[in-house]
């Protein structure tokens, strides 16, 4: 654990300063710090890493944190086995949350769970796509969140079947994840299949359950026209922005990566059960060929620690999450979710033909011969144009999707004003 | 070719285009209306097809795997011209020798004896049709018509027949779920016996098929919630079914649909397989990155598939993928599994090896001919049982019930399962028929003389009420129909509706004289 370093040297010079927060009492003071210099400090090991420990004194009513390293250290005597490292306290952080939201819980009686499909359920039988930016809409998620606080929803469910989408949606989707909510819920992933954006944008939960048949993987960032994947500074934008993703989904970041690019992945597990991940082919379990894309299905989730389990329906996942009793609640965010997922798909699946109606609609209006007639065509022109006005709001993201320029509704506007002016 | 030619046709012979509607809307008169033109003699698909009657006769096995049937029209040292032959369809293609594995002529010439066989097969399609009316409610039968008493064990066939996603479909699956629901047998036993192909194009059982196959994953997931889903979760199933595939042929697309089944069985014959080939999916579509994320989710799928019947991913993976090399031994009674180089040692069994990546170990014409090959792994009932996914072999009821650990009575319920498969595959067979002769019909609309504005727009109505038609076909049997003859279904009603569109327009500009 220790070892020294010239950085680790220069720091054990400084010494932390004391804050306010530092000056509470009450701290158990039963480590005890051994060093070379024949002192022995009484306090608490606050945190740890390779070579240097940070040590927290307590002298008369005063409390101070300070920095050493292995070099000046002689003996550690610990109150706590647990070893003070930033993965362990992180640990001890989540726990102590888990434990907050359970305190805190918003009502009495049962825990109150909401379930949101991220793309519909195969058992919709295809009835409608799943992409992500254009049926799985951030918009979507985000105006639920009301809902879901005045129902006192405890748990969120993000049931995830996509194949994917657009790249812009997914930093959208985990900004919403971890600020409105992480804080507010026990947010929870139940993964059919995530792919791609589907997989990144969800990626920032950090509890995850698989269905039997889940799958998750296949991330990699291509440009859909030329089926080239992104490169050079385009692709450390979003390799940077998973592995922040990672952190704030508390994943290894290698799993992510061997997911975007060509990067092979294994894994070692320890005589304590517990899972390393490796950016290599030399682990114990060979995960992902360095020539080959990663997706990682639900058994091998579950035997590395990636899910906490594996259920096939929602009365299994909530027994695997540990509820003893539950309520189905806010089936309104539920039902909003859904409407957007099928509104979408419809309102994208008849574009083509209202702009095809539209353009006929004008094309005959121009040429038609009398006033009478070309009223009516500019008539039906309008209608459309109303129609295609309302179905793009819908989603903020259609009118890219279908290459409407900004200006396209007011010059069309202008040309219905103008068709009708003429004689 | 086929399709693209129809389809083509399809949508420059119906579709009026915009230009072409909107150039008729320049005439003063605008009578008659561009969409009221009668069709030509050359606009008529069943005149232009002087070879529509021509029935098969020889079929060409492509190096590829792929066959295409029909009548060989010429042949030189370097290539064959081949009218192929699908259903009611037929095409003309030109193919290069150098990729035709072999030429079977006069495969399909008809015999006296085969006509007297199909005279048989109707009389026998009548019968089966005749036998298998419905029980009267809540009075079950066996199959010999012999009331089941209470306690019996009862087993629910299923025949898996006909092609994957065609016959085999969400509707027929659906309606047989309802019966099985009814039945609330013990046991739900699926005999897979599936044409090898797809789209109509059937291949030789030592083909491999995976990228298209791969193209049916997506229905083959849907079928499983319809099957495995609702067993699990609908409660008027009371009785949660044994789920047991048993399976003689699995090849191409109907190969993903067993593994979600806990239990497999297989008879002396089968073969389960033919998936081989998803890593040239986008071959020089795509740069390699691209095409490894399109195989790994493709695969993650599949795997998933897998995995929930309770089966080893490594069996998809090495049915699929062709630089993964699986090889297996049995130690203490157990599988192990040596993946991703070959074994140095002989008891070690090589399932999968690296064929398709190294010419060194390509299979050889001769062993794939006898299904020998394994540069993709397809299973046959040996080794399917040798590596755990197969729990026995069988090739009658009782056999497999004797596997299955049944000793005492059971009963075969009769039910409309086969009748009912039968009929999906007849309506879509109609179906597309129908298409194709609302299609003629719609061509031949005329203007009735004298050609005024009541007959122009009598006309009009009939060819709406035509594409309506095709419209409400499309609908019904959308997830069947050939989407190589038909394109996909969601654009063809579009394309119909575009077409009703210029219709109403032209008949909005037209007026009496």
């Amino acid at each position: 654990m220790f070892r020294t370093s010239k950085i680790f040297k220069s720091l054990a010079m400084a010494i932390v300063v004391a804050g306010a927060a530092l000056l509470s009492a009450g701290v158990a003071h039963a480590d005890k710090l051994y060093l070379k210099d024949g002192r022995v400090l009484e306090g608490k090991v606050v945190r740890e890493g390779k070579g240097f420990l940070y040590f927290k004194v307590k002298v008369g009513t005063l409390e101070s944190e300070q920095i050493f390293v292995e070099s000046d250290i002689s003996k550690v005597e610990r109150d706590d086995p647990k070893l003070k490292t930033d993965e362990n306290i992180k640990k001890d952080e989540d726990a102590k949350k888990t434990d907050a939201k359970t305190d805190e819980k918003k009502h009495a009686g049962a825990t109150r769970v909401c379930i949101l499909n991220f793309g519909p359920p195969s058992d919709w039988q295809g009835s409608v796509e799943n992409m992500v930016g254009r049926e799985i809409s951030v918009a979507a998620f985000k105006n639920v969140v009301p809902l879901l606080e005045k129902a006192k929803v405890d748990v969120v469910i993000i049931r995830v079947n996509s194949g994917g989408g657009l790249s812009l949606e997914m930093p959208r989707f985990q900004d919403l994840f971890e600020q409105s909510y992480k804080p507010k819920f026990r947010t929870v992933a139940w993964i059919e299949s995530a792919i791609s954006a589907a997989a990144m944008s969800p990626w920032t939960i950090e509890e995850y359950y698989f269905l039997p048949q889940g799958n998750m993987g296949a991330c990699t960032e291509f440009n859909g026209g030329n089926m080239k994947a992104s490169k050079g500074m385009q692709l450390e934008q979003v390799l940077l922005r998973m592995e922040k993703a990672s952190a704030w989904g508390k994943k290894d970041p290698r799993i992510m990566r061997s997911m975007q690019i060509q990067e092979p992945l294994s894994v070692d597990v320890d005589e304590n059960g517990e899972v390393h991940w490796r950016q290599d082919e030399l682990g114990q379990f060979l995960l992902n060929r360095k020539n080959e894309v990663f997706t990682i299905n639900a058994n091998d989730a579950v035997k590395f620690k990636f899910a906490k389990g594996i259920a096939a329906n929602r009365d299994e996942l909530v027994k695997k999450m540990g509820l003893q009793e539950v309520e189905w609640v806010a089936q309104d965010a539920t039902d909003q979710i859904d409407k957007s997922l099928r509104d979408n798909d419809a309102a994208y699946k008849r574009f083509n033909e209202l702009l095809e109606k539209y353009q006929l609609a004008i094309g005959v209006a121009n040429q038609a011969p009398d006033k009478e007639r070309r009223g009516i065509q500019l008539g039906i022109a309008k209608r459309l144009l109303a129609e295609i006005k309302q179905k793009l709001a819908l989603n903020p993201n259609f009118p890219m999707f279908i290459g409407l320029p900004e200006d396209w509704f007011q010059e069309q506007e202008e040309l219905i004003k103008r068709l009708a002016q003429k004689p | 070719m086929i399709t693209m030619a129809l389809k083509s046709t399809w949508q420059s012979a119906m579709g009026l285009t915009a230009a072409a509607v909107l150039a008729m809307c320049g005439v003063a008169s605008f009578a008659p209306a561009l969409a009221m033109q009668p069709a030509t003699k050359a606009d008529k698909p069943a005149e232009k097809m002087d070879l529509s009657k021509v029935e098969k006769r020889d079929s060409i096995i492509f190096n590829n795997g792929n066959k295409v049937e029909g009548v060989i029209l010429e042949e030189n040292d370097a290539s064959v011209k081949f009218l192929v032959i699908v259903g009611t369809l037929r095409s003309e293609a030109t193919y290069s020798k150098a990729d035709i594995l072999d030429i079977k002529r006069n495969e399909f010439a008809p015999t006296a004896k085969d006509e007297k066989k199909d005279e048989k097969k109707e009389d026998k399609a009548a019968e089966v049709a005749a036998a298998v009316s419905p029980p009267e409610e809540g009075k079950l039968v066996d199959i010999n018509n012999k009331p089941i008493e209470p306690g019996t064990l009862k087993v629910y066939i299923a025949n898996f027949g006909g092609e994957f996603g065609r016959d085999l479909s969400r509707t027929p699956v659906k309606a047989m779920m309802d019966d099985i629901a009814r039945v609330q047998p013990d046991i739900l036993l699926v005999r897979f016996d599936q044409s090898f192909g797809i789209y109509g194009q059937e291949a030789p059982d030592f083909a491999q098929i995976g990228r298209q196959s791969y193209n049916l994953l997506e229905t083959a997931r849907e079928l499983d919630t319809l099957i495995a889903d609702r067993i699990a979760s609908d409660p008027t199933f009371k009785v949660k079914p044994r789920q047991i595939a048993w399976i003689k042929k699995a090849l191409g697309p109907a190969a993903f649909l067993p593994f979600v089944f806990p239990e497999i069985y297989f008879t002396s014959e089968g073969h389960h397989g033919g998936i081989g080939g998803l890593d040239q999916l986008f071959k020089g579509q795509a740069d390699d990155v691209v095409a490894e994320k399109q195989i790994s989710l493709r695969l993650g799928r599949s795997i998933g598939l897998a995995e929930k019947g309770g089966h080893d991913g490594r069996i998809m993976r090495a049915m699929s993928r062709g630089d993964y090399v699986l090889s297996y031994r049995i130690v203490g009674g157990q599988v192990e599994w040596l993946e991703n180089q070959l074994p140095n040692d002989p008891s070690w069994f090589v399932l999968k090896d690296d064929g398709p990546t190294n010419d060194e170990h390509k299979d050889t014409m001769q062993d794939l001919v006898r299904l020998k090959g394994n540069d993709y792994l397809t299973l046959d009932a040996k080794t399917a049982f040798d590596i755990g996914l197969s729990k026995g072999t069988a090739d009658t009821i009782d056999e497999l019930m004797s596997k299955l650990n049944i000793t005492r009575g059971y009963a075969i319920v009769k039910t409309k399962n086969e009748q009912l498969f039968k009929d999906w595959s007849k309506d879509v067979d109609k179906a597309e028929k129908d298409l194709e002769r609302l299609y003629r019909k719609y061509q031949a609309v005329e203007v009735k003389q004298p050609g005024q504005y009541e007959q122009r727009t009598a006309a009009r109505g009939q060819r709406k009420s035509i594409l309506r038609e095709m419209q409400g076909i499309i609908k019904i049997y959308a997830e069947s129909l050939n989407p190589r003859r038909f394109g996909a279904p969601d654009d063809f009603i579009t394309q119909l509706n575009l077409i009703i569109d210029q219709i109403d327009t032209a008949q909005r500009m037209d007026r009496r004289p």
